[in-house]
């Protein structure tokens, strides 16, 4: 593997991490795939389609988060929210994420 | 069709049955999302380019399914839709001949209930047997092509949405029926060579009639191999013929593609095999057993002896006239398409 695949891999997996939070964070409300997109977009993280589609799933099947199909404009749209479980995980996750975010600043300095 | 439900299909075609509606109604309002989003953007309704922009950026239908079966895969999205459909080709087979085998046998057997319900249990129990040795060897075949066959795994070349509008050109590999034809290919080839008397028939110091395929027989007080001395004569040709065919479909499998000189090369082992064929056919019979040699061993059925042997003969030459004919068409069919000049896919 060449040195930008490398490279590649290891924001890939640095990046994973931060958008299971920041996809949790933002599912207190019902949303559609499309719209989550464009919000975390707007407030700075991009993550592309074949990502959080495949992970809204599996989130679910992990019992996080409860999705129910609507018709909206003539089309079927699949809503995405947190579960109870989900509720209850995302304030440890928040306290988790802060301690890594604190310990990382200090080791970077 | 239009391209977004090419593309959808194509996705969906890698995936789990399980899941794979579920999956697809969501790509596809996933899309329309996208859709609209250009349509406003441009002030006009999309048009083929658009959404082939569109596809283009929602990737690779290959890897759009496998980010949703993960990485924990004995066969992966890019193998899956071949996968099944060698299993849903081979299966059925696998019963047809078990079940040709049982009628073989119930018209064999003693006419006692005792001794049909026997046969239906044994029958049973085979079935069984074979499909889950069946799946398993298809299942290893795949897991071993999975991580060996370099196309397979590093395919590194951009996706272009614009190949599907290409629907099954000519040259591309139908890698289904390639599996298909090196399993049973391999399987001819061990039977043949390693289970000379696979295919035998006899009875036991019971008066019990049997007719079998590999199976062990101790008490058997008289047994022949159904096939004859003439069919062993032309193994080692069907052995050369087999073997190159298995080389080919790999060699095949690996470029991914069909080429000219593959091309020619099949054409070549094809018409040599209807040339055996010609010769089985009209060589001596295949057939080992004759009506005398069942009577001398004790056939309980004398006036069925000589009625068994017509019918084992008919089928067989048969089965010779079938694979002539249609390996004949074949050969005409595939030398036109190589004479012609290729003509724009697009």
């Amino acid at each position: 593997m060449d040195l930008d695949g490398s490279i590649d891999n290891l924001i890939l997996e640095l990046r994973r991490g931060v958008i299971v939070l920041g996809v949790l964070s933002q599912l207190d409300e019902e949303r559609y795939g499309y719209a989550l997109i464009n919000l975390l977009k707007e407030k700075g993280l991009e993550v592309d389609q074949g990502t959080l589609y495949p992970l809204l799933r599996r989130l679910e099947s992990q019992g996080l988060l409860e999705s129910n199909w609507r018709i909206e404009t003539d089309r079927p749209r699949r809503y995405y929210v947190l579960s109870s479980a989900g509720r209850e995980l995302l304030p440890r996750l928040k306290t988790e994420w802060a301690d890594i975010v604190s310990v990382m600043h200090k080791m970077l300095k | 069709m239009n391209l977004m439900d090419i593309y959808v299909s194509e996705v969906g075609r890698r995936l789990p049955q399980k899941t794979r509606a579920d999956i697809k109604a969501e790509i596809r309002s996933a899309l329309q999302d996208l859709v609209d989003e250009r349509n406003r953007e441009a002030g006009k309704p999309v048009d083929d380019e658009m959404v082939l922009a569109i596809l283009k950026e929602y990737g690779d239908p290959e890897k759009v399914a496998s980010s949703y079966m993960g990485d924990r895969y004995l066969i992966g999205p890019r193998l899956y839709p071949t996968f099944q459909k060698v299993v849903f080709t081979v299966m059925p087979i696998i019963v047809i001949l078990v079940l040709v085998g049982l009628g073989t046998s119930l018209f064999l057997a003693g006419s006692t209930a005792r001794d049909w319900i026997q046969l239906v249990a044994q029958t049973i129990g085979n079935l069984i047997w074979s499909v889950l040795m069946t799946a398993g060897i298809i299942a290893l075949i795949f897991a071993i092509l999975e991580r060996t066959v370099p196309e397979f795994k590093l395919k590194k070349t951009e996706w272009d949405p614009h190949t599907l509008l290409k629907i099954k050109p000519p040259d591309r590999v139908r890698a289904g029926s390639l599996i298909v034809n090196i399993f049973f290919t391999s399987l001819a080839l061990l039977v043949f060579n390693f289970f000379p008397g696979a295919f035998n028939m006899g009875y036991e110091s019971g008066g019990a009639w049997w007719v079998c395929f590999i199976c062990n027989t101790p008490q058997a007080v008289w047994s022949t191999t159904v096939l004859s001395g003439a069919f062993f004569r032309y193994l080692p040709a069907l052995d050369i013929l087999w073997g190159m065919s298995i080389l080919l479909t790999v060699l095949v499998l690996g470029r991914g593609h069909w080429q000219t000189t593959t091309r020619w090369f099949d054409l070549g082992l094809k018409a040599l095999s209807v040339g055996l064929g010609i010769a089985m056919l009209a060589g001596p019979s295949l057939i080992g057993i004759t009506a005398q040699s069942l009577n001398a061993a004790g056939f309980p059925k004398p006036d069925a002896a000589s009625l068994i042997v017509v019918v084992l003969n008919q089928i067989v030459r048969l089965a010779l006239v079938l694979a002539i004919l249609t390996g004949g068409w074949e050969v005409i069919r595939q030398l036109i398409r190589l004479l012609q000049t290729p003509k724009p896919i697009l």
